[in-house]
């Protein structure tokens, strides 16, 4: 993708570019009033739309001290008296500095970026003119704070639908991923209202990061007769083995350490062999299963009997092409923890409360080679008609949610009349 | 710890000591108005509004996002809350004109929390409060957001990162309340749950007390005991509580099991209690002892909207049946069907002597009550909106202002 124009940038000499320039000047007005700005006269005189870039001001000792305390902002309020003080300090600057301000997003944590952005916000109030280069700029910097680079777009285009249109066009493989969706989001429109253009769709399949995105575009391409393995999109994992039931009556096995999970803890890189005694003091053996469901979704009522008061454990194996940070990224309406080669990731005592693709996020350093996966699923006594479900789906992706995928899995690309959607709670 | 005594809060003192009913129409400063008790005594509001021609509606502005909550009504600003964007994850705090409807300000923040929640709800499903100086705004996603009432933070807490565990992917709608000098959330879900004390100036933790871990989107209630002093009420499925807003001591608490939807409504010193076995309502007596349980009765029972009431009659829908009740004795009166109206989440609203309730598909229903207990209420219209409307509309004023999932209405003549 080139860098982001706004046609403001050009050379004031034509007629034609002088009536672009009114419309920039609408356009911040507009810009303006939304972030509480005061409409002003002063607005539309064109020569005064673009002050100087932060970049060329640099910031003074006593802003970067300021930006330094809050970027200090910790869990439990702590530092939140330096944090105050620098919020009104900050708030008070020139909008030359709000690209240092967003600059400071990098490597903040997510409760000194909101900080932040109460800080950006009140210095937009303020002003009476926006450095609308700079923070072009800023936003054309792939390097930059993906939320600081989000918030700036929204800065720039939430009032100018075109613009917003013409940057949104090359933009489907933003790092951002909130700018990503809505550029996929804006991209899909126009394909919907065309002729199925099977190339286009597929370039989105590859781009898009949303699993509702990945789910729209999939429906398009098996519209058109296409073959698209949805769950390999997703990377879903699709073959387990299961052993159960434990005993989970009055919730008390969540915290139990059963016979497989001890062992699986013992020697997590293999599966946990032999018979062990399970809920009832009746044996129970691994037994093979496996999903199509475009979602991955295993139910596991149906293997055991819609057992209540009742725990499973899923045992997968995972063979990573290379060494690479992962997220284990887990579906599941029933209580659970996930372990990745003895390690627990994820751990959620919550019973029927919903359920969907991405509902609990592990992260995980997968080795190159074996890697294990245990998943403990336990299912209560409730007896509503709503807590009968029994399942979970797991897939292993990147941080920005593509799929990793296993070394040799196979495609298997499925069309519309193949179709095993499984619904979501 | 300094505790803002203000314009505001003395309106609210001298309000609520006399009945929890506003006499004079001002500012709507909570999620069902004062001590919960959404009833204004004088205002005067249309009968008849919406529909093709948009009756009555003085203006009409859309937010950037969805909400299920309602707004707050401070001077000429109407402040409500939003979540937009990818995932709900743009959380946005947007401060109206009331009088012409133009945004006077927004400011964005990016939720840290889960964002998940039942389709038809909303990260933004808690209402916003304001102490009359500022505002806060909390989400499903447990971001909790103070704003000078000129939008500039004053602070920020993520709870999420607090307590990791604390959430519900239906959605969480519990909505923050300012008491004394504090403003107090109510996080309660299988996993952390908790209700906890902030400075309102500072956002410093005050308290934080355990809770059950179970679900509950009910709201705690700043109420208003003898002598002006602020109370937080507590309600979940195994009790009621009175605590003290700036330590969390509790006053009291009885093993009264609460719904988990409708919650507390302060009536003079009343408390209408949205019990496990229908309504419950207390006498408050001198606020330092236990209160005393004046009846309970099954029949009146609030399904998701909480009980409001005028003149010694508790209103309460159930279902999309209104049913009455005497305060003092719990006597039922009259019922109403309110005819097709399909599911209302929102809590009824009090006009002078017209309820105001609106259904989740942002019809409302405005029924006249009888001016004695020997009459009855009839439906004199029904308006259109025309889209959802889940979150309690404010009166401030003799203006409605009504929160769908995308706009905000003013409805006014």
């Amino acid at each position: 993708m080139g860098g982001l124009r706004f046609p403001a940038f050009q050379p004031l000499v034509h007629l034609s570019e002088m009536v672009q320039r009114s419309c920039i000047a609408t356009r911040v007005q507009m810009l303006g009033v939304a972030f509480g700005v005061m409409a002003s006269a002063s607005l539309l005189n064109h020569g005064s739309l673009f002050a100087q870039g932060a970049a060329e001001k640099g910031a003074n000792p006593q802003t970067q001290a300021a930006l330094a305390a809050i970027r200090s902002v910790q869990i439990n309020g702590g530092n939140h008296a330096e944090a105050q003080s620098a919020v009104k300090k900050l708030s008070a600057l020139d909008a030359s500095q709000l690209v240092t301000v967003l600059k400071a997003f990098d490597g903040a944590n997510p409760l000194a970026k909101n900080w932040l952005m109460g800080v950006a916000g009140a210095i937009v109030r303020q002003s009476d003119r926006l450095p609308n280069e700079a923070l072009i700029s800023f936003l054309n910097d792939k390097a930059n704070d993906s939320d600081a680079r989000y918030w700036t777009f929204e800065l720039l285009t939430q009032n100018d639908a075109a613009l917003r249109k013409q940057w949104l066009a090359q933009m489907t493989d933003d790092p951002s991923l909130d700018i990503r969706y809505l550029a996929v989001a804006q991209k899909l429109e126009q394909l919907d209202a065309a002729a199925v253009d099977v190339a286009a769709y597929g370039q989105l399949l590859d781009v898009t990061r949303h699993p509702d995105q990945l789910k729209a575009i999939t429906a398009k391409l098996r519209d058109a007769g296409e073959g698209v393995d949805l769950a390999r999109q997703y990377g879903f994992v699709m073959n387990w083995q299961l052993i159960g039931p434990f005993d989970n009556r009055e919730e008390k096995g969540f915290d139990v350490v059963y016979g497989p999970e001890k062992d699986y803890l013992a020697k997590p890189q293999e599966k946990p062999a032999g018979l062990y005694s399970g809920k009832e003091d009746v044996g129970c053996t691994w037994k093979d299963a496996s999903t199509t469901a475009d979602d991955g979704l295993l139910d596991v009522a149906a293997l055991y009997n819609k057992e209540k008061g009742a725990i499973v454990y899923a045992y997968s194996e995972f063979n990573a092409e290379e060494s690479v940070p992962a997220d284990i990224r887990l579906g599941c309406i029933n209580a659970n923890k996930v372990w990745v080669n003895g390690k627990e990731i994820s751990s959620n005592k919550i019973y029927h409360a919903s359920s969907s693709i991405d509902q609990y996020v592990g992260k995980t350093e997968l080795k190159k080679g074996l890697n294990t996966i245990l998943i403990k699923v336990c299912q209560n006594e409730q007896t509503q008609a709503w807590a009968q479900d029994f399942s979970f789906q797991l897939r292993v992706c990147d941080a920005t949610g593509k799929a990793i995928l296993a070394a040799g899995r196979p495609v298997v690309p499925v069309k519309k009349t193949e179709s095993k959607d499984g619904e979501q709670k | 710890m300094s505790i803002v005594k203000n314009k505001l809060t003395l309106a609210l003192a001298l309000a609520t000591t006399v009945l929890n009913v506003a006499e004079v129409s001002a500012d709507w400063p909570a999620f069902r108005g004062v001590g919960g008790n959404a009833v204004v005594a004088d205002a005067k509001l249309p009968t008849e509004f919406g529909g093709e021609a948009n009756k009555a509606v003085a203006w009409k502005t859309k937010l950037p996002g969805r909400s299920v909550g309602g707004p707050v009504v401070v001077g000429n600003k109407v402040i409500t809350n939003s979540a937009g964007g990818v995932d709900a994850k743009r959380l946005t705090v947007s401060c109206l004109d009331t009088t012409s409807g133009k945004l006077l300000w927004e400011q964005a923040f990016r939720a840290t929390g889960r964002t998940f929640y039942y389709p038809t709800s909303s990260n933004a499903a808690p209402s916003p409060c304001t102490d009359g100086e500022r505002v806060f705004t909390f989400y499903s996603s447990n971001d909790l957001i103070c704003l000078d009432l000129d939008g500039n933070l004053v602070w920020y807490r993520g709870l999420a990162y607090d307590f990791p565990k604390a959430g519900n992917d239906i959605g969480m709608s519990s909505s923050p309340t300012v008491a004394g000098g504090a403003v107090v959330v109510q996080v309660e879900c299988q996993g952390d749950s908790f209700a906890m004390g902030l400075d309102r100036l500072t956002g410093k933790t005050l308290w934080k007390m355990e809770r059950p871990n179970e679900a509950n989107w009910a709201s705690p209630v700043t109420v208003q005991l003898p002598g002006g002093k602020d109370a937080v009420v507590l309600q979940s499925s195994q009790s009621v509580m009175l605590v003290e807003p700036n330590s969390g001591e509790k006053i009291w608490e009885l093993e009264v099991g609460c719904q988990s939807i409708p919650s507390c409504t302060q009536v003079g010193n009343n408390l209408l209690v949205p019990s496990g076995k229908g309504l419950t309502v207390l006498d408050l007596g001198d606020g330092a002892g236990t209160p005393k349980s004046l009846w309970t009765n099954n029949k009146v029972n609030p399904g998701s909207g909480s009980a409001l009431a005028r003149d010694g009659v508790v209103y309460a829908l159930n279902g999309s049946v209104l049913v009455t009740a005497d305060l003092l004795s719990g006597e039922e009166g009259w019922k109403l069907r309110l005819p097709d109206a399909g599911q209302l989440w929102a809590t009824p609203v009090i006009a002078g002597d017209l309820l105001y309730a609106f259904t989740q598909d942002g019809d409302c229903f405005v029924v006249k009550l009888p001016a004695n207990k020997d009459g009855k209420g009839e439906v004199v219209s029904r308006n259109t909106l025309g889209e959802a409307v889940y979150g309690t509309p404010a009166i401030s004023g003799d203006a409605l202002y009504v929160r769908s999932y995308d706009y905000l209405w003013k409805i006014s003549n």
